[in-house]
């Protein structure tokens, strides 16, 4: 069975937790590459949004991108991520389906009006983990704001329909009709 | 990249995420925008 990382949630009382999408699924593409081993450094494991806040802006909340995260990742966790933009489905199916797990990049608002909706006034871009592709094509997602607080927002990660991730992949502006843009985790799967 | 059917292999699916990794590079287009902040909630 394809490894499954630790949920990291960005909403709460940390610093930033509101600008964290991307920190958050930066520490579960890292737990996910290095299969849940501790590289056994100064820093905490499983990985938390502050280290990994830090390792990016210090404390500065700005908005984080792909290659912030890849960057923080390689330096606090030895974990390289592959980054690609404009990558169609069936490209992004094979890359999931051949053992990569991936941060991909989203327009919160398609997700409005589902039972996967963890935050109903948000309808900007966000980062989310997917970790798996099952048969019926449907993808496993870590969404960070998936956290329970309150009746109707799910609690940890969610099988989604892969039209819905798709739909809301291309939505992410500046990217091209049927695709989207995501950094991979080396292939864990044998 | 060719389409790879969904019922391929795993080791088809490998095939074709090695050679699409290998035929693009991270370049990273002009107008893509970085993650945006979450609002307040709704806390009702």
């Amino acid at each position: 069975m394809t490894y499954r990382p630790h949920l990291l949630t960005q909403l709460g009382k940390t610093p930033c937790a509101r600008r964290n999408c991307g920190v958050c699924v930066a520490g579960m593409a890292a737990d996910r590459a290095r299969k849940g081993i501790d590289p056994n450094n100064k820093y905490a494991w499983p990985p938390t949004a502050g280290d990994i806040r830090r390792a990016i802006s210090g404390t500065w909340c700005r908005p984080t991108t792909l290659e912030d995260c890849k960057r923080a990742v390689k330096a606090l966790y030895g974990v390289d991520m592959t980054i690609r933009y404009n990558i169609s489905r069936a490209a992004f199916r094979s890359l999931l389906v051949s053992g990569r797990g991936a941060h991909m990049m989203i327009r919160y608002s398609v997700i409005h009006g589902t039972k996967f909706d963890a935050s109903p006034n948000f309808y900007g871009n966000h980062g989310i983990f997917v970790n798996e592709r099952r048969s019926d094509g449907f993808y496993l997602v870590y969404d960070p704001l998936a956290d329970g607080r309150r009746a109707g927002i799910p609690k940890g990660p969610q099988w989604w329909p892969g039209n819905l991730l798709y739909a809301a992949g291309q939505a992410f502006p500046g990217t091209n009709a049927d695709h989207v843009h995501a950094s991979f985790t080396r292939d864990t799967e044998p | 990249m060719d389409p790879t059917p969904a019922d391929a292999s795993v080791d088809d699916h490998r095939a074709a995420a090695e050679a699409f990794l290998a035929e693009t590079d991270e370049t990273r287009p002009p107008d893509i925008e970085d993650e945006d902040e979450v609002p307040e909630e709704e806390d009702t």
